[in-house]
């Protein structure tokens, strides 16, 4: 679909509405009219195909296995437990069994059938008391939030924060309550003001996340809008603001790249929101609108240039900016096992591919389930699609990883890093876009690369690794270490460099190519790496120090080709 | 009008302007008329004989056929052409063009009568046989008359229509000429003699065999019907269906040696098959014998084997198996299944040929089994899509019957074969026309109901409708078990949608958790949008499972009452004359 005929979809849609009534109860199909699959993402809610039946089903007359993701608005990704046992009950009722963790900190529902939708979200609102409002579409996403476990008092103001943003950024259309929870039809239905957004919303989506230092795990400067918080002697005292960050490109296209975020401007806490508005408005009133893969706001910024941008930032906002503050990250991945939280200890459970199933002999979900029926603490997802449980008393922590360990959640302390730390997009076979597999090949590749490793001597390196099925980049490949990104099925592109503090892109090493040529060039540089590295020097570091990587290839341009 | 319709030249002057124009305002009834007309009197030499005394009242004998899938008509028309050989004068009839006070006239009149659904008559003759039930004592009493029923005995009202139709015609008057004769699927085992007494009958009572001109059926220009098999070859064959407990459709295309017969959509594929090894395996066995032993049948010998393999019905019992069953097994099943209709329907699903002799064992002889077995009977398929939009091939879906059983898997004789043929396989079919299913002539909207392998004809009518160009609706109310496993043809359907071909489209799922429903719920709900379709002229068609179609009918007869405000005697009046306006088809099976 063009740009053009996204944004009439969008205007025609009676704020966002379409005909999706009349899409939902049609029995003959058990996917949405075309235009009413782009009005529904504003609802939280994708229309996918189980792709590994697509061919079949095609060849025997019937349509595609229509199916919907469902996504939770949950800024931070915090969750009570009776929250997250709601959540374990739809997933049950009115999905595939499964709930899958996401980079946002959200929580998504594969495999529910057209029937299940409302079903499912009324449960949502009505048991999790979760909504699905904007969790996808031309609007701001949900929003992230460093989930610690460190400075633990910022990031509860931080978190408060945030979900106060997430509010006051929803669209005010009624058209969520009247078609999933009944809700009453107004006069106005239909031509509710959108002060915010207008009648057409965003050009694209829109992504902001709140980073505590010294952890970067939300990757702030992959974001549309970054804050980085700062303190002075341990209160909140604001936040660095980035802007123009965005994994996404399409292969080929030399003028879409990923970028990361540039730093703006520093805020108090209570010019956030104000802030966030002018950038969202600019976003609104100068991105490009008629072909969606430049419409982010990394272009709109590049267009304007960052000067005038800062001017019309400013004027909107109505104050000006005071000048960017320091911040030192040191990593972006996750903590495992036990730790304190402002007294209190906290647990961090590594998840695999955030894909939290009883599969494959392990017991993810019943492991959680029987965790969240104690009832203690909070749940908190992580940007890196992991679990921290936390707020737990010393009694509380004894019965919380006494079903740790009777449902084997603790493979943490077992694995070794490339696994742990790796990420996948959820890719085949429920995402429409996907080229080539993700999620599910994730464990042997992650493997594959171990054995590399420990071929050389290794054996216990972290080396940050992420795969996604399509240039789109969902799981952040751009700032991996090693990326692999999806272009048919059983070939990627290799790209090579990042950090692990989510402040470096990594380069395009080799196009398009077969698993096995890509680990042959893996197994080639760890050589290199373990003849040739400083102590304690990062792959990626050691990529660019020695000149492997070529300084032609401007880390912060990424690689337009 | 085509070059090879004309007459060879010298043809008479003004002959267009005159006879042929004049033909171009008659009915189908007239026209074949007077085609029979014209061809007798060519053969007679070409004396004309004054139309009057030639004229359909005039004649004193008739043979009217009832009939569904072709066997009653074929039976009539092999009828009549016997008597026409002999010299008489008669009228070949289908009896959707009687009614009693037409009948009344007729003479003397032979019937072949199959019976259908559930002991019913044929649809073609649904409207006379109501008007007969109704009719007045005595209104036939200028009639004499006979009757052939045809039937299956593995059905429980085994020839009820004919049965009928030979106690209700005594009772108005008529004259019974012959005793009631009921044919089992061997039809020839009887339908042969009752040709030879009805002529014999004929002869006997006509003093004077004056030959008139006849009304012949005249000769079709491509052979067809069973006896004339066409190769054909399995060009393509995949299941449609999705699910591990759904069940199994195939999609089937036939290439055929040069062009497919002339079939329109409605038309039927008939399958000639044969029986698996394994099939005849346990049927020998369970009857203790081995299979070379010889039978005769019909005048031909054969190893019993073969004629097992190739010509015995084996999963479908027959009444004279269970006779010589119960002959020896002083068995409480069988005589009550022999007794009782619903019965015995218990007994033909739950036992196949083999499985019934084993459970009853007796000894056997090769011809004692071959008697008490009936002739296979080639199964039919309707088309399901039109030359128009397939080529010269014919589709077929085709639902594969099987069961599971303690005794290992129980499949449908011919559906199983079909399910196994692989493409480039060879195999004979025959073409089956089926006038009475065909689209309308004209326009007019198609209201279409069906439920599983039912929908096949309609995805035909809706190729031929779109490829012409037609600017009918089309309403499609269907049934399955569940959207994503067996919506048969889902794809052409939204398109058609789509593109405003298919109108609208009302779907039930017997089987999706919430909402459980058959296509009779769907026609009680939409009632009044049906009437409405109708007051605008529309046709309605059904096809599937005979059990559907009785639903079906239920409901369009409470939709009728209550909708069109009328008593039930009203609602089933006006239904038979949709049906005799040929605004309700069905072809149910
Ligand atoms: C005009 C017409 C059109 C048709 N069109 C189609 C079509 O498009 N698609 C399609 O799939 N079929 C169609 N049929 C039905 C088809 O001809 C066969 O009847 C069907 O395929 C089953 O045949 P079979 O040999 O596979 O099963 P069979 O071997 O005849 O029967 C299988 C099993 O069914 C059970 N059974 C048989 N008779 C009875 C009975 N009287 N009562 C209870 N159980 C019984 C028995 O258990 C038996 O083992 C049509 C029929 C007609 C008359
Ligand atoms: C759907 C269907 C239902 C039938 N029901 C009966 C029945 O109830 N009783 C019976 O004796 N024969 C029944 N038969 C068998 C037919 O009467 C028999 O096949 C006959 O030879 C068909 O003749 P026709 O082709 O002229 O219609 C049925 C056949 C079909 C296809
Ligand atoms: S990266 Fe591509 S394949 Fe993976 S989830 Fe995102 S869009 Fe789908």
């Amino acid at each position: 679909m063009t740009g053009e005929e996204v944004e009439r979809i969008k205007k025609d849609s009676r704020r966002l509405r379409g005909t999706l009534p009349e899409s939902l109860a049609d029995p003959a199909s058990g996917g949405l009219a075309e235009t009413d699959t782009v009005i529904l993402k504003f609802h939280g809610s994708y229309q996918q195909d189980d792709r590994d039946l697509r061919a079949a089903r095609q060849a025997a007359f019937l349509e595609p296995a229509w199916q919907f993701m469902i996504r939770t608005r949950t800024p931070g990704g915090v969750l009570s437990p009776s929250q997250w046992l709601a959540l374990d009950r739809i997933a049950e009722r009115h999905g595939n069994g499964t709930l899958r963790l996401t980079t946002r900190q959200a929580v998504q529902f594969h495999g529910v059938l057209k029937g299940e939708l409302k079903p499912a979200i009324q449960a949502l609102v009505r048991e999790a008391k979760i909504d699905t409002i904007a969790a996808c579409g031309d609007v701001n996403r949900t929003i992230s939030v460093s989930a610690g476990p460190e400075a633990s008092a910022l990031h509860r103001e931080t978190h408060a924060l945030a979900a106060r943003l997430s509010e006051a950024l929803l669209p005010r259309t009624r058209a969520y309550f009247e078609i999933w929870l009944d809700g009453e039809r107004l006069p106005d239905s239909g031509s509710e003001e959108e002060p915010i957004y207008g009648e057409t919303y965003l050009p694209r989506k829109f992504k902001i996340a709140f980073a505590v230092p010294p952890r970067n795990d939300v990757e702030v400067l992959a974001q549309d809008l970054g804050f980085i918080a700062c303190a002075e002697r341990d209160a909140l005292a604001g936040f660095t603001v980035t802007v123009g960050g965005g994994m996404g490109m399409t292969a080929g296209d030399p003028r879409t790249y990923p970028l990361l975020a540039r730093p703006l401007g520093f805020v108090r806490p209570d010019q956030v929101l104000p802030l966030a508005v002018a950038v969202l408005t600019v976003q609104r009133d100068f991105g490009e609108r008629g072909e969606r893969k430049r419409a982010r706001l990394k272009y709109t910024l590049e267009t304007m240039g960052m000067e005038r941008f800062r001017a019309e930032i400013e004027a909107r906002a109505g104050f000006a900016l005071e000048p960017v503050r320091p911040w030192r990250f040191t990593t972006s991945g996750d903590a495992f096992g036990w730790a304190r939280e402002e007294g209190r200890f906290s647990l961090g459970l590594w998840v695999p591919a955030g894909r939290v199933a009883d599969r494959d002999g392990t017991a993810w979900r019943s492991g959680l389930r029987a965790i969240a029926e104690l009832g203690v603490g909070h749940f908190r997802i992580t940007p890196n699609q992991n679990l921290r449980i936390v707020g737990l008393n010393d009694q509380e922590r004894v019965a919380v990883e006494r079903r740790v360990v009777a449902f084997g959640l603790d493979v943490h302390a077992r694995l070794r890093p490339v696994l742990r730390d790796a990420l996948a997009c959820v890719a085949l076979p429920s995402c429409p876009l996907a080229m080539a597999e993700a999620e599910r090949a994730l464990p042997a590749l992650s493997v594959r690369i171990e054995r590399l490793l420990e071929a050389h001597g290794l054996a216990d390196e972290a080396i940050g690794f992420r795969v996604s099925g399509c240039p789109n980049g969902c799981s952040r490949p751009y700032l991996a270490e090693i990326a692999l990104i999806g272009r048919a099925p059983g070939r990627y592109d290799l790209r090579l460099g990042g950090d692990r503090r989510g402040e470096r892109l990594n380069v395009l090493a080799a196009e398009n190519l077969e698993l096995e040529a890509i680990f042959e060039r893996l197994d080639r540089l760890f050589a290199r790496f373990a003849q040739e590295r400083q102590p304690d020097e990062p792959f990626g570091d050691f990529l660019w120090r020695t000149g492997i990587l070529a300084a032609a290839n401007d880390s912060l341009q990424g690689a337009p080709r | 009008m085509s070059g090879l319709l004309r007459p060879r030249e010298p043809w008479p002057r003004g002959i267009e302007e005159g006879l042929l124009a004049r033909l171009s305002g008659l009915d189908a009834e007239a026209l074949l008329w007077v085609s029979g007309y014209a061809l007798a009197l060519a053969r007679g030499g070409g004396k004309a004989r004054s139309v009057s005394s030639a004229s359909a009242t005039e004649a004193s004998l008739a043979v009217v056929y009832a009939s569904q899938t072709g066997q009653a008509r074929r039976v009539a028309e092999r009828l009549a052409r016997a008597l026409e050989e002999r010299g008489n004068a008669l009228r070949l009839l289908d009896a959707a063009e009687l009614n009693v006070r037409t009948l009344a006239g007729l003479g003397r009149v032979f019937f072949a009568v199959s019976t259908h659904g559930d002991g019913d008559p044929p649809d073609a003759a649904r409207a006379l046989f109501a008007e007969l039930a109704k009719a007045k004592r005595g209104s036939l009493a200028r009639l004499g008359f006979a009757v052939l029923a045809l039937g299956d005995s593995s059905y429980p009202r085994f020839c009820a229509a004919g049965r009928w139709l030979d106690q209700r015609l005594v009772e108005l008057g008529a004259e019974r000429l012959l005793p009631l004769a009921e044919a089992d699927l061997d039809i020839e085992r009887v339908a042969a003699p009752w040709q030879d007494e009805v002529l014999a009958k004929v002869a006997s009572l006509s003093q004077d065999p004056r030959p008139v001109a006849a009304i012949l059926p005249l000769p079709r220009a491509v052979p067809h019907g069973r006896e004339h098999p066409l190769k054909a070859e399995l060009l393509d064959q995949r299941r449609i269906t999705f699910g591990a407990d759904a069940r199994d459709v195939r999609h089937l295309v036939l290439g055929f040696d040069g062009d497919a017969p002339p079939f329109e959509p409605g038309d039927a594929l008939g399958v000639v098959f044969a029986h698996d090894d394994a099939r005849v395996e346990r049927v020998l066995a369970a009857a203790g014998l081995r299979g070379e032993e010889r039978v005769e049948v019909q005048g031909q010998n054969w190893p019993i084997a073969r004629w097992l393999a190739e010509r015995a019905e084996l999963t479908r019992l027959s009444r004279r198996l269970v006779e010589a069953l119960a002959a020896v097994h002083q068995d409480h099943e069988l005589r009550l299944a022999l007794e009782d209709a619903s019965a015995w329907q218990a007994l033909v699903a739950r036992f196949q040929v083999a499985e019934a002799l084993a459970r009853w064992p007796r000894p056997w002889t090769a011809s004692e089994l071959s008697a008490a077995l009936t002739p296979l009977s080639p199964r039919l398929y309707s088309l399901a899509g039109s030359r128009s939009e397939e080529g010269e091939v014919a589709v077929l879906t085709v639902g594969v019957l099987r069961t599971e059983t303690p005794a290992g898997p129980r499949t449908g004789a011919c559906s199983g074969f079909l399910a196994g043929l692989r493409e480039g396989q060879r195999l004979e079919v025959f073409w089956e026309p089926n006038p009475r299913f065909r689209l309308p002539e004209d326009d007019r909207d198609l209201v279409m109901i069906a439920a599983g392998t039912g929908i096949a004809p309609f995805r035909a009518f809706l190729q031929e409708r779109i490829a012409r160009g037609s600017r009918g609706r089309h309403w499609l109310i269907y049934g399955a078990r569940r959207l994503r496993e067996d919506f048969l043809y889902q794809l052409d359907w939204l398109r058609w949608r789509k593109r405003g071909a298919l109108h609208r489209l009302s779907l039930a799922f017997s089987r999706e958790p919430q909402r459980r429903a058959y296509v009779q719920d769907r026609l009680r709900e939409e009632g009044s949008e049906l009437l409405r379709w109708l007051s605008e002229g529309a046709a309605i068609y059904v096809c599937g499972g005979t059990a559907m179609g009785q639903g079906v009918e239920a409901a369009l007869l409470r939709i009728l009452e209550s909708e069109g405000r009328c008593s039930p005697e009203e609602a089933r009046e006006r239904l038979l004359a949709l049906s005799a306006e040929g605004r309700y088809r069905r072809d149910l099976y």
